[in-house]
């Protein structure tokens, strides 16, 4: 199980990308999704993913639904307009460091660097 | 695994105990027990699926594991930031209302009127800091009694309400100004300059005890209703 800090500040990136193509989602299924999707190589926790998923709710990038599942409440949460278009920019972001950092840490492969 | 039978699910009772659990991991809001009462019972009915014959109260501890050494206080404490800084962005937003014509003309007179009043006397700051209080006061403690005698009906508390009903802290909003009436008691005195400032901090004072003790906790419903979809459901 990986769950290393690297991870750490793509967490909201992450649950933003899930929201956008999953619609809407709750906490639990979140982490089960991210678990299946990357074979158990990452793990987001509990104890991080509500804190991240409160704190885009406050800043009005997540909408939240209530509905009655097996006689529980159970909470979704969903991209507002504005959270659509910031997932936009935050993976632009996140592309863009993934390229930098590919370039850093393994120059071969970039061909600019090739003579 | 026997694949015709169903899956084990969380009975109502089970439910009550998870959100005993929540209340005894000091989690007093009640969005937030439900939230996490939820979650566990997911993990443990999952658990279920690969083995229906674990114990229910094994099965929550060791979902309980997962959330850390310190359990819920990481999400209680980070909830609570995220729901004080949403009410201080509402605060603001009613504030800001006062800023904008047509209500600037009234801020405007009001600033104006104070400043005349503070030229005649020093102490007419000092006058008005303690009526501001006293007001307050008693403004604060009739909301809080009416607010809690509705906690004791619902026997739910929701995070946004309590902070909403704690009127942001007016206290510390008053540490400046009541330093200032030290001051000024001490000179005997105000300065060309200081008297503007003070009549803009005066009028600054009313208004925004005026959005936190009337504007906010009357339109509480409003924004409580945004806030938590189930909040209607609940508290019916």
């Amino acid at each position: 199980m990986k769950n290393s800090p690297l991870y750490k500040g793509s967490l909201t990136t992450i649950i933003m990308k899930l929201l956008e193509e999953n619609g809407r989602m709750y906490g639990y299924e979140i982490t089960q999704k991210v678990k299946k999707t990357t074979n158990g190589e990452l793990n987001i926790t509990e104890g991080a993913l509500y804190p991240a998923l409160h704190k885009l709710e406050a800043e009005g990038l997540l909408d939240v639904e209530v509905a009655k599942v097996d006689n529980r409440m159970r909470k979704y949460y969903k991209l507002t307009e504005s959270g659509k278009k910031e997932t936009v920019n935050r993976l632009e972001e996140l592309e863009e460091f993934i390229r930098n950092m590919q370039t850093l840490v393994n120059p071969k492969t970039n061909p600019d660097l090739q003579f | 695994m026997n694949k015709n039978k169903a899956p084990k699910k969380i009975t109502a009772a089970q439910m009550e105990r998870l959100f005993r659990f929540t209340r005894e991991h000091f989690v007093e809001h009640y969005d937030l027990q439900a939230e996490l009462a939820d979650h566990l019972a997911n993990a443990i009915e999952e658990r279920w699926v690969q083995n229906s014959g674990l114990d229910f109260e094994e099965a929550l501890q060791a979902e309980f594991k997962k959330f850390g050494v310190f359990g819920f206080s990481d999400i209680v404490e980070k909830r609570q930031n995220a729901l004080t800084k949403k009410y201080y962005k509402l605060l603001w937003g009613y504030f800001k209302n006062f800023l904008h014509l047509p209500q600037f003309l009234g801020t405007f007179t009001a600033v104006a009127a104070v400043y005349v009043l503070l030229q005649l006397s020093p102490y007419i700051y000092i006058l008005f800091l303690f009526s501001i209080m006293v007001v307050s006061i008693i403004k604060l403690f009739k909301l809080k009694k009416g607010y809690n005698k509705k906690v004791k009906q619902s026997g739910h508390r929701w995070l946004l309400e309590d902070i909403i009903f704690s009127c942001g802290g007016f206290g510390s909003m008053l540490y400046l100004p009541i330093q200032l009436s030290l001051h000024i008691y001490e000179e005997r005195e105000m300065s060309a300059l200081l008297t503007p400032v003070l009549a803009i901090l005066i009028v600054a004072i009313i208004l925004f005890e005026y959005v936190a003790l009337y504007i906010l906790p009357n339109k509480a419903q409003k924004h409580l209703l945004e806030t938590y979809p189930e909040y209607s459901i609940i508290e019916e």
